[in-house]
């Protein structure tokens, strides 16, 4: 299968319409960084992945991931669409708008079907490779083996679960548990829960026996309110007795000293700054798990000093634990000072009601303060506003008025007392039954976190498996192409290692010079990660489902040398000649190499402008050397148009004199490989006049402008532009001379006719001509 | 996803058959978000609101039936 073109209109940096013509043939695509080369991969990636464009995902969100696919110039109205059409007439068109998507395909074949992991291959994902080490968690194999999908999935599991722990406020929670637990013991001792049920019975038939048992909660509301009722029905006394003893029975004191116990243990940690430390001690963990797998030591990211490695991960450890302890002691803190509150506002509120206006009538006038004060305490906010301040506070005018309520209730008659008892047994129940519910709301908080894990735990299973399944069947031929891009360096013995720790990537191992290397990382140069990630990539693309898939290649020669990015033509020429190659970069120096290189007929070239604006959209020119930069600051900055127009000829020159075969003195060492424009131009000088040649008919004349063109750039380039070199004085007048001249000279090795440059096709008796023929050097 | 989605439905069983007990069982609605959440088309890195609503999303299909 093979793409006819690629087509966008709108998407990503497209304007109206954007069209790369590829007719089935191979291309080579060179765009300066931003030019919009990755837009027509990310169409291929958005078609065959649902809308979705790995790079983009962490910036836009949602299903169709809209808002990163869409030019932010798209005319109101306008749709987002992106065609592929095949060699075979089959078509699919994606269209976005804003919250949906469609897909429409046409044809035996469906590009939307293809395997995205073995169709391309962009620079992101090799660097990732390249850069990463030893011991992290991230596996950054898994994007060139096509597991890309299930590490996010496994990803997002992990965070998810630590996202259900801090939601659901789990600390909070279980320590609510523990204080009503305390609450129990002090209401009913030791007694069991049965036996709670079954005093919760007793005490329903006694007051409220036409509530039904279940629901347990519903039925001890019954019995409060029914004492509450009997207490009401009783004489004015009765009813001071009755609220006095209600008062006494408060067990304030007991609950400030439980948040007393826990504001001492805290008092000198601040919660914010345990916050702080826990993070920064993750990334601490992380740090070391990633620094410390080799014995010895490392630098303490904090302070710089050398620590022992094991040392190091034993301390950070320990930190966090502890911290992670302190926590849990806040949230039961702040528990026990809620519980306090809860407690305070209901005395404050019983302070208040007017059975007890006579029983406050009596108090001496500190009590009487004390009163007030407790009557003046928020009843919304107490929790909110409540210190350590405050907690001594309440304790200091609540308790002498529980002692004082606990003194008057001893001539509180029985029948009374035995309704107060009750009543009080009844909150206790009810508090009982209301951690119960808390307890099976952790449980099933639990049990979601722990399904979460599990499954977290089953997609890296997932990974592991169908790692080690790609990986048995690609190894001959990762070797195989290895041998053609490293020849000097022998790898064998290539296999996946597995950690059984899931906090541990996914690698590869293998033997460098015979020697074992448990992490590419560990002696693989920049260079040769790179080759290795390649490999990993077209030996997935040969794979039996994928064999007849185009392959676009995106920028992937990032840390290869000249000589090693050679061999990245001679790979694909002897393995992959028979298919589809999209090559894309931004290297012009690459660009004009792979034009000689490979092989003349089956590849088509395209080169992109610079991006203007989202308006304007890509575009293409007709040659890679356009001077649109140079000219766009010609008025601003006529140094720098200089500049960049001296840096264009000094590659030019060098691509085409290369090209011609122009012979060049040598010279020693590395200058070869640093000549400037003026040295190609003293070259050229001496043959553009008699090699260059134009057909006429049947014949071919050399071109009579042609000397006369490069005479008009040698003195403007070595005066004007070295100057502006090393002097930072150009005027815009030597500028705009300097650009139309060197295009004038540049256009001279075009051919008009078929737009290729002269000498991409070999003709007889040495000479080298054009596409069409029309233009022709002949040896000098 | 490369291969066909029936992994999910094996993870999910096998991930429920190893911390389900008598006492923890899992509502049908929670299972279908799960389902939901591995589908192919949104396996993409998540973005921190993206997971607290999923949270959320999880914690109600997690409610016994009332």
């Amino acid at each position: 299968m093979r793409l006819r073109s690629i087509t966008l209109s709108w998407f990503r940096g497209a304007a109206a319409s954007a069209v790369l013509p590829l007719d089935g043939k191979s291309a080579v695509v060179f765009g300066t960084n931003g030019a919009g080369k990755s837009s027509f991969v990310d169409a291929v990636e958005a078609t065959l992945c649902g809308g979705k464009v790995r790079h983009l995902s962490h910036i836009y969100s949602g299903r169709h991931q809209e808002k990163g696919l869409f030019n932010t110039a798209r005319p109101e109205g306008a749709a987002t669409t992106v065609e592929l059409l095949l060699e075979d007439g089959s078509r699919t068109i994606s269209r976005w708008s804003t919250g949906a998507s469609s897909l429409v395909a046409e044809g035996a074949s469906k590009p939307a079907e293809w395997d995205y992991g073995r169709t391309a291959l962009r620079q992101e994902e090799l660097s990732d490779f390249i850069r990463s080490t030893k011991g992290e968690k991230y596996s950054a194999v898994l994007p060139l083996l096509g597991l890309s999908k299930l590490e996010a999935a496994a990803e997002n599991l992990h965070k998810l679960a630590a996202v259900i722990r801090k939601k659901s406020e789990l600390q909070e929670m279980r320590a609510q548990v523990a204080l009503a637990r305390e609450r129990r013991a002090e209401a009913f001792g030791e007694r069991t829960n049965d036996e709670l049920l079954t005093r919760l019975e007793e005490l329903r038939l006694t007051y409220a026996p036409a509530t039904p048992a279940e629901p347990k909660p519903k039925a001890v509301e019954a019995v409060l309110a029914a004492i509450e009722a009997r207490i009401a029905s009783l004489d004015a006394d009765n009813r001071r007795a009755a609220a006095i003893g209600e008062f006494a029975s408060s067990d304030l004191g007991l609950r400030l000293a439980t948040a007393r116990q826990f504001g001492t243990e805290i008092a000198d940690v601040s919660e914010p700054f345990i916050k702080e430390r826990l993070e920064v001690l993750a990334a601490a963990g992380t740090y070391a798990e990633a620094a410390c797998e080799e014995p010895g030591s490392l630098p303490c990211p904090a302070c710089g000093r050398e620590i022992d490695n094991a040392e190091f991960r034993t301390h950070v450890a320990e930190e966090r634990e502890r911290l992670a302890a302190a926590e849990i002691l806040y949230a039961r803190y702040r528990a026990a000072v809620a519980d306090v509150c809860d407690e305070t506002t209901r005395l404050r509120q019983l302070l208040d009601r007017p059975d007890l206006r006579t029983w406050r009538g009596g108090f001496d006038p500190d009590l009487s303060d004390k009163a007030r004060f407790i009557s003046s305490l928020p009843v919304t906010d107490l929790r909110k506003v409540c210190g350590a301040g405050e907690l001594l506070a309440i304790e200091q005018h609540a308790q002498p008025l529980i002692a004082q309520a606990v003194e008057d209730a001893k001539s509180t008659p029985p029948p009374v007392q035995t309704l107060v008892d009750h009543q009080t047994q009844a909150r206790a129940l009810k508090g009982s039954l209301a951690a119960s519910l808390i307890k099976a709301r952790i449980a099933r908080v639990d049990g979601l976190i722990a399904l979460t894990e599990a499954l977290e735990s089953g997609v890296r299973e997932e990974i592991k498996e169908r790692a080690r399944s790609v990986f048995g069947t690609i190894t001959v031929d990762i070797q195989r192409y290895w041998q053609v891009l490293q020849p000097a360096d022998v790898i064998t013995d290539l296999r996946l290692q597995v950690p059984d720790d899931g906090e541990k990537a996914i690698e590869v191992c293998l033997r460098f010079h015979g020697r074992e290397q448990e992490s590419p990382c560990l002696t693989l140069s920049e260079g040769q990660r790179n080759a290795l990630g390649l490999c990993i990539f077209l030996a997935m693309a040969n794979q039996a489902a994928a064999t007849s898939l185009p392959i676009l290649l995106d920028d992937v020669v990032i840390s290869f040398d000249r000589e090693h990015r050679s061999q990245v033509v001679k790979l694909l020429e002897q393995e992959f000649s028979s298919r589809q190659v999209v090559i894309l970069t931004h290297d012009r120096e690459w660009y004009f190499e792979l034009q000689r290189m490979l092989a003349a007929g089956k590849w088509r070239y395209f080169h992109l402008k610079r991006y203007a604006d989202p308006k304007t959209g890509i575009r293409f020119t007709d040659h890679a050397l356009d001077f649109d930069a140079a000219r766009a600051v010609v008025h601003s900055n006529p140094t720098e148009a200089l500049r960049t127009t001296r840096g264009l000829m000094d590659l030019a020159l060098s691509e085409t004199a290369e090209r011609l075969r122009v012979p060049l003195p040598h010279v020693r060492g590395e200058t070869n490989d640093h000549r400037t424009a003026g040295e190609f131009l003293i070259a050229f000088e001496r043959v553009i006049g008699r090699c260059l040649e134009k057909k006429q008919g049947e014949t071919y004349a050399a071109d009579p402008d042609a000397h006369p063109a490069l005479m008009r750039v040698k003195p403007e380039l070595s005066v004007w532009a070295n100057r502006a070199v090393h002097t930072f004085d150009g005027t815009p007048f030597e500028a705009e001379e300097l650009i139309n001249a060197s295009e004038a000279l540049l256009e001279k090795f075009f051919c008009s006719d078929c737009k290729h440059p002269v000498g991409v096709f070999k003709a007889t008796g040495g000479k080298v001509e054009c596409r069409c023929g029309n233009l022709r050097w002949r040896a000098s | 996803m490369s291969t066909d989605s029936d992994w999910v439905d094996t993870r999910i069983t096998a991930a429920v058959a190893a911390v389900a007990d008598p006492g923890r069982a899992f509502p049908d609605a929670l299972i279908k978000e799960f389902q939901e959440l591995l589908s192919d088309e949104l396996q993409y890195p998540r973005r921190p609101a993206e997971l607290e609503a999923i949270a959320v999303r999880l914690g109600l299909a997690n409610r016994p039936a009332a």
